[in-house]
């Protein structure tokens, strides 16, 4: 189990229980309590706990960026420490996308922020819009547009999930998001490197922001013929041509069971796996 | 993985000034280096990215370049110099 459904799923994964997505989880937050900080936003981001060093992803990235590998590793350790404490984003495979929006709460689809950061991509209205919104936060999103930064389109179960699958075809991996403590409040159509969170994990090492998703992909060899319409999909290099075999192959521990791979493959060669009954994955999130 | 140290990337500040509308950097990079964030709100809304110094480019992943030079080049402005420090042999 990730720590997600551990704390959150009430014995089952956590994305699935509706309870997560409710309207009650989404005003309960602590008296007080302020809304967890995104990682690496800043440096003063949260409070350090003793002993740990107060600083964020842009110190590490100078420290390394100078030379500095055990700045580096000393930052991302504690970074990683602190982060273990509260929910992350967790990728979520295309069928069980569908099986969260058939839940029925309220779905809106609106800019990427992180792209708009670091492609400058502009996405202003919803032919171009790639995150979604979940949940009744999405009225107050769409009521004052300036404040939530370009504002939110309403989208029925099935426009959501032809959404959905428009990214997917396109090449985009699905992350659902929790936002500010335990509210399930995203669904991001993210590629690397624009997407924050994957890069973050893939570049420094930073492995609660995104966990990995309940699946791992096998190759059935049998049914591969080596056409290679998978090859280029993946964002995670756990996807490879195998010249000496002439077939597709994934690195399991690399794989983060995204699935993008297997709904490009025209032959049904590629299946998901439950990562945590094969023993040496269970415990690899 | 032993240390290497990257090359520093200035921006002039001055000469770049409206990143947000032209984003030929942004998009050159091989490794998406920089990033770009609005530097004004008005009533918490941004505002016009044709005006100078409504947005601001900065170096997010400066580990992460090469010394390409790609950005520099596609730069019209001149704003951009990516050098490796003092001392460091190319
Ligand atoms: S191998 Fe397939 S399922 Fe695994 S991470 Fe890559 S694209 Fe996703
Ligand atoms: S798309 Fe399917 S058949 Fe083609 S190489 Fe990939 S796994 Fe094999
Ligand atoms: S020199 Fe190359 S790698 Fe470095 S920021 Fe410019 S384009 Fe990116």
């Amino acid at each position: 189990m990730c720590r997600m459904c551990d704390s959150l799923g009430g014995g089952d994964t956590w994305y699935l229980n509706p309870k997560n997505y409710s309207n009650r989880m989404y005003k309960l937050r602590e008296p007080g309590k302020r809304p967890t900080e995104a990682l690496g936003n800043s440096p003063n981001a949260g409070a350090a706990p003793q002993g740990q060093t107060r600083s964020g992803l842009p110190e590490a990235i100078e420290a390394k960026a100078n030379g500095d590998l055990d700045t580096f590793n000393k930052i991302i350790g504690d970074m990683n420490q602190r982060a273990l404490m509260r929910p992350g984003g967790q990728v979520v495979p295309l069928h069980e996308v569908m099986e969260v929006l058939d839940m029925g709460m309220p779905v809106a689809a609106m800019m990427c922020i992180c792209r708009k950061n670091t492609r400058a991509c502009e996405e202003c209205s919803v032919s171009e819009y790639s995150c979604m919104g979940l949940g009744t936060g999405m009225f107050k999103w769409e009521r004052w547009p300036e404040r939530y930064k370009g504002g939110v389109e309403f989208l029925s179960t099935k426009q959501a999930k032809e959404w959905v699958e428009y990214w997917d075809k396109k090449g985009m991996m699905h992350m659902l998001m929790q936002e500010g403590g335990d509210f399930i409040g995203g669904l991001c159509n993210c590629d690397y490197p624009d997407c924050g969170p994957i890069r973050h994990r893939i570049d420094y090492g930073l492995y609660a922001q995104l966990v990995k998703s309940e699946y791992v992909c096998f190759v059935d060899w049998e049914k591969c013929n080596g056409c290679g319409d998978c090859l280029g999909r993946c964002h995670y290099n756990a996807l490879k041509f195998e010249a000496t075999m002439e077939k597709a192959h994934i690195d399991q521990f690399n794989c983060f069971g995204c699935g993008l791979c297997e709904t490009a493959c025209p032959r049904d060669a590629i299946s998901y796996f439950d990562r945590k009954k094969i023993p040496g994955l269970a415990n690899v999130w | 993985m032993y240390p290497i140290v990257a090359p520093i990337i200035k921006i002039d500040q001055a000469r770049c000034t409206t990143p947000f509308a032209c984003k030929l950097c942004l998009q050159a990079c091989p490794t998406a280096v920089f990033g770009v964030f609005e530097t004004k709100m008005i009533r918490l809304e941004e505002t016009d990215k044709h005006e100078p110094g409504n947005y601001r480019l900065r170096v997010i992943y400066r580990d992460r370049c090469s010394a390409c030079n790609r950005c520099v080049d596609v730069c019209p402005e001149h704003a951009l110099t990516v050098e490796m420090p003092a001392g460091v042999r190319a």
